[in-house]
């Protein structure tokens, strides 16, 4: 909504500035998101041309002699095709800065001295108009400032209104804020209405059939206007708020539309049929020709305003083109009604038309104003388009309801808001936004809110109109300490933080990615259920949601790669949705935390060499990640998915925390990437329920430990848990560790064998070993190793 | 068919590459084999006078060759490298950087949650979440948007089915929170949210949201101003300004938006700021009466606040960052900043 600051001064007489003004409409919610203050114009004089020949060297331009009454006459070269002797002329001195930081200087045009420069209304920022140089009244005497005369001080303000306040899309509704923030006097406008002897009800009838749609709706009838372009006072208002001046009476519309915030709709009666409006719902498959032009086939249940033979208006929303003022219209039918919000919202939706009226009407126009707003548009258009005005309104109101009661209780203010507020500051605060004491005593106030606040409903909605008006910034904050109201011990939210800690502990970096994706990338993730789909997604490229953190992950790891990192390690945490019929909302959301391993393991060094990522090494963070958080008895079972070259889910207690693997190639060829990519996910509300939390500290020993390194032969085919397990299997209370330090293949060793090497270590808590002893437990795996898997010891 | 004597070439090599023990004989080694008159540059040479047809086979056994002696020629120079730098020589050279430790970031988005949890914690707040996927009855109709009625337009939503939803803000865990508990609630919600709006410098389909609500007995404007001007000095510092405005959401009666001054030209006016001075921190308001009837709460026994803010928008109100996008790109150069 724009407003001007001029026109706002017709209704309230303020004294302060504009930005003044702006604050204060911006913090009681009329947010102003844009101010725009005219121009100052210094040095800008009132000449008149003297003297107008054509240049001598250039067709187009002429050579003017001004006077700006400093006794010498100005030679300026002028391109206007209207400047002529002895116009009034706005003429730029020298020196002069204009909008948009043009500055006059001194200069010769085609070998002709020119000083100065006489301005089209652009130049001046007046308005878009360039055809010719601005001509100024004949009267202006010669040498004065342009903006002592020409009215430059408007202020136009931007507002970015809130849904909830219709009454705000208007100057008066703006204007009773402010004077109610200021405690000044309203004047709302005052007219005088000169009605002939013929009565209006004899003329026409109304009728309303949709009286859900339509509770009221009234005309006025004005015969013999002549059609003609508006006085300047009411295009140059309508020009300052943004609106293009038409003709007088579409012009005499808008402008109370704008000051009172009531579309009003005019029909030329001649093109209407019969002598009666009736107010019905659209029926199936009715087409319409709205007045810009365009066909609409209309939904159903549409409110329309109808002569006796045809639609001519869609209510509330747009007329029709058959029934449109012309130039040659002379007899005129004014329309102002009241329409359902939810019904207007509908249509406007369905039909996709928003208009300036179904803006208000969706909100909620004032059912109550439509005397006052008739009158108001009469009372222009005769002024400015003359005619008679036929006596009385035809208004029909069979379904109004009444104005809402509003009991306020005191203490209730005092108890919201948090401060206490007197009796007399809330009377005066309502009563200046015209609500209406009905009755009072000592604990409270009965009041009927006027009806162009649909938003007012309850005590609580005048309570935020006292503390708005008041102003937030106004009530003293609390300082009142919070005590905590119980202390959590299971807080998953810094278990949460926990997880994330310890990846950026191992060098990974955070991501976040999008959660909708397009299909094909969605694919990628190998899932056999069909994704959960946006029905009315913003692109196609948004519309599936993510059943797996991968897709987007590798797409990142991708994006990486293509700019020069040659080691990408990161870790995202994040909610994936897949299709789930039993829950209440179709769809199963669960918590992983997801790693994707790309490249080099660490980044380029001049020393030492540089290894890439390859499946042990994902496996080995895997592991890590898992024992620092908790979990040290994991079991891996491979698994398959299509998008997995190498897949092992992760299970601990029979219960699968996630998967890790290898990204199989078909999935990474879309991404030109030459290394192997590694990812692991697990899902985060498993671990929070099966971490372990307690940790049973065992004391190191003080006694020296014994190492020992055993290597077994065995066959190439063989599973090295096998192996694993008889250290397992033997552990007595002095081996207190046990991992394969080596597995080496080649000559000596046959084709078909491997050798493995265990690094051991034993130790006592109560004394110093023997040599001896360890030697006896080293032979008693041995010989198991031999028996049962035929391992022999490799010397 | 003429080929190079790799196996031979690679044995010569092998023992000449034992003897290389320090920086000069490796230097010596790099010229018998890889420099300008060296075995492989030789090699290349003679390819010349061979028929065309057995260019292609020879060149790429040369490469092999080449790419043989270059691997093992490095390591040996790094070994020797990085032997030298730990003796105790003069020549020592503690101009070279050290070895290189890849270090993690958390995302910076993470970050300032975390900050604003640790501040709300501190305050008493506990963590609630809330489904990413929502019926039309929480995401709407319990928070008081009537149907119907422009507030729906205010938030341009992703439908699943008619209705089910993608969660257009985090005030649904609100209702779910309130109904699953009794006064007093005291709980901070973060989480993604979903806006059916085209992905640009400003805005992102997808965000995330920090909601909080307090509800007990006796709760006050002054109280909802009280915690969110102590939150915001938490945030940014014990010298920001706050303002209150009145504002309007359907779940909220009186609703307000917190304006905190702008942190890059401290309220001066920059173009950050366009020039107000000004910086809109969160949406806010006390609890509508409807909300808290909704959920079985009697408004005249509790009341309370809930507000609202983007951890993106305070994020790169924090950072003076200009586009949204780069948090869900994934650039390890904007990421590895914070």
């Amino acid at each position: 909504m724009k407003i001007s600051l001029n026109w706002l001064s017709k209704y309230i007489n303020i004294s302060k500035s504009p930005e003044e003004i702006s604050d204060l409409l911006t913090m009681a919610g009329l947010e102003v998101s844009s101010m725009k203050t005219g121009n100052s114009f210094d040095g800008v004089l009132i000449g008149e041309v003297k003297e107008c020949v054509k240049h001598p060297n250039a067709d187009k331009l002429s050579l003017c002699k001004v006077d700006i009454g400093t006794g010498e006459e100005l030679s300026i070269v002028c391109g206007a095709p209207n400047v002529k002797t002895g116009m009034k002329v706005p003429v730029a001195t020298v020196g002069t800065i204009l909008p948009g930081d043009f500055k006059i200087k001194k200069a010769k045009i085609r070998g002709e001295e020119s000083r100065g420069m006489i301005c089209s209304e652009k130049e001046l920022q007046i308005s878009d108009s360039h055809e010719g140089i601005m001509v100024l009244p004949d009267e202006w005497k010669i040498g004065t400032p342009f903006s002592d005369l020409y009215d430059t001080s408007d202020t136009l303000i931007e507002l970015d209104l809130t849904p909830n306040r219709p009454d705000a899309l208007s100057h008066i509704g703006v204007a009773r804020d402010l004077s109610a923030i200021l405690n000044l006097d309203l004047q709302k406008p005052s007219f005088k209405l000169d009605e002939s002897k013929v009565e209006a009800s004899s003329e026409y009838t109304v009728e309303i059939e949709d009286q859900v749609g339509c509770p009221r709706f009234a005309v006025r009838i004005i015969k013999n206007v002549k059609i003609d372009k508006s006085p300047e006072w009411l295009s140059k208002s309508l020009e300052a708020v943004g609106i293009r001046s038409i003709n007088n009476i579409v012009d005499a519309s808008n402008y109370v539309l704008m000051e009172l915030g009531h579309p009003i709709h005019t029909f030329d009666m001649d093109k209407l049929s019969g002598n009666k409006i009736i107010i019905r719902s659209s029926s199936k498959d009715e087409q319409v020709v709205t007045l810009d032009g365009i066909k609409h086939k209309l939904p159903e249940d549409t409110v329309l305003v109808c002569d006796e033979d045809k639609p001519v208006g869609i209510g509330g929303i747009m007329g029709l083109q058959n029934s449109e003022v012309s130039d040659d219209t002379t007899n005129i039918l004014i329309e102002c009604a009241y329409f359902d919000p939810g019904k207007i919202r509908k249509s406007s939706k369905k039909l996709g038309l928003y208009t300036e009226a179904s803006k208000r009407f969706e909100r909620g126009c004032d059912p109550n104003d439509i005397e006052f707003v008739l009158d108001r548009v009469c009372s222009i258009i005769l002024e400015s388009a003359g005619g008679e005005l036929s006596k009385g309104i035809i208004d029909i109101f069979p379904s109004l309801k009444d104005k809402v009661k509003i009991k306020l209780r005191y203490n209730r203010v005092n108890s919201v808001i948090g401060m206490e507020v007197s009796e007399s500051t809330i009377k005066d605060i309502l009563g200046k936004l015209e609500f209406e004491i009905i009755s009072e005593n000592d604990d409270n106030i009965e009041l009927l809110v006027p009806s162009f606040r649909p938003d007012v409903e309850r005590e609580i909605d005048v309570i935020e109109e006292v503390a708005r008006i008041i102003g937030y910034d106004n009530i003293p904050p609390s300082e009142h300490a919070l005590i905590p109201l119980s202390a959590s011990p299971d807080n998953n939210e810094s278990q949460n933080i926990k997880l994330k800690n310890m990846l950026v502990g191992f060098g990974f970096n955070e991501i976040y990615t999008n959660s909708l994706m397009p299909y094909e990338l969605w694919k990628l993730s190998g899932d056999i259920d069909e994704p959960i789909r946006v029905t009315n997604p913003i692109s196609m490229d948004m519309e599936c949601l993510r059943s797996s953190l991968m897709p987007r992950m590798l797409e990142v790891v991708s994006y990486n790669f293509n700019r020069q990192r040659k080691s990408v390690k990161l870790f995202e945490d994040g909610i994936i949705i897949a299709p789930d019929k039993k829950s209440e909302t179709g769809v199963k959301e669960t918590h992983k935390i997801a790693v994707i391993i790309a490249g080099e393991i660490s980044a380029g060094n001049w020393i030492g060499e540089n290894s890439s990522a390859d499946y042990f090494f994902l496996k080995g963070v895997v592991e890590a990640y898992l024992k620092a958080i908790g979990f040290s008895t994991v079991t891996f079972a491979e698994s398959s998915n299509s998008s997995y070259h190498k897949r092992y889910d992760i299970i601990n207690n029979g219960s699968k925390l996630g998967f890790m693997g290898e990204i199989s190639q078909p999935v990474l060829n879309g991404f030109d990437l030459e290394v192997g990519v590694f990812y692991f996910e697990l899902e985060v509300d498993l671990l929070f329920k099966e971490m372990k939390k307690d940790i049973a500290f065992i004391e190191p020993s003080k006694y020296p430990s014994i190492m020992r390194d055993l290597s077994f032969i065995v066959e190439d085919s063989m599973q090295s848990e096998k192996l694993t397990a008889i250290f397992e299997g033997t552990k007595t209370d002095l081996l207190k560790s046990y991992k394969i330090s080596s597995v080496y293949k080649g000559s000596p060793l046959n084709e078909n064998e491997k050798s493995i090497t265990y690094h051991l270590i034993f130790s006592s808590n109560e004394r110093t070993l023997e040599e001896s002893e360890i030697d006896k437990i080293c032979e008693g795996i041995i010989n198991v190793a031999s028996d049962s898997l035929n391992a022999n010891l490799r010397v | 068919m003429t080929l190079p004597d790799n196996d031979n070439l690679r044995k010569e090599f092998d023992s000449d590459l034992e003897n290389s023990i320090n920086l000069p004989s490796i230097e010596e080694l790099r010229i018998k084999y890889l420099g300008r008159k060296g075995i492989i540059a030789s090699l290349m040479e003679s390819m010349k006078d061979l028929p065309d047809k057995e260019k292609p086979v020879f060149g790429k056994s040369v490469n092999e060759l080449k790419k043989y002696f270059n691997t093992n020629y490095e390591s040996a120079l790094k070994k020797a490298n990085s032997e030298k730098q730990s003796d105790s020589s003069p020549d020592f050279d503690n101009t070279l950087p050290g070895v290189e430790i890849p270090l993690g970031k958390k995302h910076p988005l993470t970050q300032v949650w975390e900050e604003i949890l640790d501040i709300f914690t501190r305050m008493g707040f506990e963590v609630a979440r809330g489904p990413e996927v929502e019926t039309e009855y929480y995401n709407f109709s319990a928070l008081n948007f009537p149907e119907n009625h422009p507030a729906r337009d205010m938030q341009d939503t992703l439908y699943i089915t008619d209705d089910t939803m993608l969660r257009t803000h985090t005030s649904p865990v609100q209702i779910r929170t309130m109904l699953s508990t009794t006064p007093p609630v005291r709980v901070i919600v973060p989480g993604r949210v979903y806006r059916n709006e085209a992905i640009s410098a400003r805005s992102y389909c997808v965000f995330n949201q920090l909601e909080g609500l307090y509800i007990d007995k006796g709760i006050s404007l002054a109280d909802l101003k009280g915690t969110l001007i102590s939150f915001a000095k938490q945030l940014l510092g014990s010298n920001v300004k706050t303002r209150f405005r009145a504002s309007y959401f359907p779940f909220t009666e009186p609703s307000a938006e917190m304006d905190v001054s702008c942190i890059i030209c401290e309220g001066k006016g920059c173009r950050v700021c366009k020039r107000t001075g000004w910086l809109e921190l969160l949406g806010a308001g006390m609890v509508d009466p409807n909300v808290l009837r909704n959920v079985g709460y009697d408004p005249e026994v509790y009341s309370g606040f809930a507000w609202g803010l983007g951890i993106e928008r305070t994020t790169m109100m924090r950072y003076g960052i200009k586009d949204i996008r780069y948090f869900y790109d994934g650039d390890l150069r904007f990421l590895e900043q914070f």
